[in-house]
């Protein structure tokens, strides 16, 4: 069987849905299809995305809210819930990535995936299309380009209608781009704004231009921002591959955790839980990310790129309890992630072969290991405060799964 | 190709969950006899109430789609046992749960009558 030859059209594809905070609020409540609906701003204060219906009624983006009710009285308003848009966006890098190892997720709701030698696997278009559309909620109208260059496909992306698929053969792409407006290019909103002072307001006239002219006004960045208009775009999709390497513990907490005693014990079992997987094990850590999500949908998140990589439960802990110790939580958290990524290769650690007290905890750790595959869970627990201070006695303790 | 990430879950399991009561009210909802039942749902001995020594409310969590309204009721049942238990304001049921006052609440916070 012989290996289908690799298609210079077909390099890279792009998964956009270009209003993903809108969208995700519409899949959560697929009542509210076909009627006047507009999402807020963090603040509440003026609209920043409506449906047909809504503009139908004259309510505008950048609207305060109350004029909006005004004119649209059977309006509803949404409000972004950011943690729910972290996790359609980590859905759409899912389904990316279950077509290509190679992926970019350059900003929320916009991914590229390099197509390079996966011909075999998906030989047609139509076999990328339903191969990305598969992991991905239809609901949320998710739109795909495909492409030689980068940049064109991400233009096909936005063109292509919901749920489809445009692909432009390297052959049309510049007549593609002709007639799409400057500000898509990569250059900085100052030279975009300077080409509309020029008279060049799309790619097709931006690359009519001589490159050296083009050079000569915009520097390095002109250059490429001329290729890319003629379809040659030469930034390639840059994944990530060690930040994809990764594990990741959750704990679901109802009623929310309040304090911040009881977020601590969670994360310090979670924290053990994960160097003790199997991917991690014998690995050091590069980067260390929490992820809370509150009742009302807010997110708080906290990376922290590690100067040397660590692997030692210790050291991770104190870095862990500082970063929660030390925040300003957004309220009660109904959801926390714990994600270890960045993982090193398997590397050695030194023993301490005089102490006996981490001889005992090793001892205790691994009698508890044994308990847990017999029984099929920890037979010990701990006690820990949750909210000692609440009225419902229930709310007050809970057992904490010792899980060594 | 799958995603090499991984996920797993920890939860906390509270501890005082209530337990679910068989109770004989009067006309105004105040208990008169208790009856526990075991795993299987099946109804123990009915013990009466001789007395109720203290009654207060408690109201949780208004805010929220399930709110916790419940009335509980300190008793001493027959042959000098004491219970606590209570009335789940928004679904009638019952239930017993040991009830201490929480470390920071104040020794005179409870509202509510005295019988």
């Amino acid at each position: 069987m012989s290996t289908p030859l690799p298609d210079p059209s077909r390099t890279v594809a792009c998964l956009a849905i270009p209003s993903l905070a809108f969208q995700c609020e519409l899949a959560e409540r697929p009542g509210l299809l076909g009627s006047p609906v507009v999402l807020s701003d963090v603040a509440r204060a003026r609209v920043v995305k409506a449906t047909l219906e809504a503009r139908r009624d004259g309510v505008r983006v950048g609207m305060t809210l109350r004029d909006a009710v005004a004119r649209s009285p059977l309006l509803t308003i949404l409000e972004p819930r950011p943690a729910l848009v972290a996790r359609y966006a980590e859905s759409m890098v899912e389904a990316m990535a279950g077509v290509s190892p190679l992926v970019e997720e350059s900003e929320t709701g916009i991914v590229f995936a390099d197509l390079r030698g996966t011909e075999a696997l998906y030989p047609g278009i139509e076999d990328v299309r339903s191969a990305v559309f598969s992991g991905v909620s239809p609901q949320l109208q998710p739109q795909l380009g495909v492409a030689g260059h980068r940049l064109t496909a991400y233009l096909a992306a936005l063109r292509a209608r919901p749920s489809t698929v445009v692909h432009v053969p390297e052959a049309e792409a510049a007549t593609f781009l002709a007639q799409e407006p400057v500000r898509h290019l990569p250059l900085p909103p100052e030279d975009i704004e300077r080409l509309h002072l020029l008279g060049i307001d799309t790619c097709g006239q931006f690359a009519g231009l001589p490159r050296s002219a083009v050079e000569a006004q915009f520097g390095f960045a002109g250059g490429i921002a001329w290729l890319a208009a003629r379809g040659e775009d030469p930034c390639p999709v840059r994944p990530k591959p060690w930040e994809r390497e990764r594990v990741i513990e959750h704990v679901q907490a109802e009623p929310p955790l309040v304090s911040r005693e009881a977020i601590l014990h969670g994360l310090e079992q979670m924290l053990g839980r994960a160097l003790r997987h199997p991917r991690a094990r014998n690995r050091f850590v590069r980067l260390v990310r929490l992820r809370a999500e509150t009742e009302r949908g807010d997110l708080w998140e906290h990376d922290q790129v590690l100067r040397e990589p660590l692997g030692d439960r210790g050291r991770l802990w104190t870095l862990v309890r500082s970063l929660v110790e030390y925040a300003e939580l957004p309220g009660p958290f109904s959801f926390i992630t714990l994600e270890l990524s960045g993982l090193t290769k398997e590397s050695g650690r030194q023993q301490s072969l005089f102490s006996e007290q981490t001889r005992r905890q090793e001892q205790l750790d691994e009698m508890v290991r044994h308990l847990k595959v017999r029984f099929g869970e920890s037979p010990v627990a701990r006690v820990v405060d949750v909210e000692p201070w609440h009225r419902l006695p229930e709310r007050r303790y809970a057992l904490l799964e010792y899980d060594p | 190709m799958r995603s090499p990430a991984r996920s797993s879950a920890t939860s906390l399991r509270p501890i005082g969950l209530p337990r679910a009561l068989v109770v004989r009210e009067d006309g105004y909802a105040m208990p008169l006899a208790v009856a526990r039942t075991d795993a299987r749902g099946r109804r123990g001995p009915e013990s009466c109430v001789e007395s109720i020594e203290e009654q207060w409310r408690l109201a949780e969590a208004w805010w929220r789609d399930a709110p916790q309204r419940r009335t509980y009721y300190r008793v001493v049942l027959e042959g000098g046992r004491p219970l606590t238990l209570y009335r789940d304001d928004v679904t009638g049921a019952w239930y017993e749960q040991p009830y201490t006052e929480s470390p920071d609440s104040s020794p005179h916070g409870r509202s509510g009558a005295r019988r």
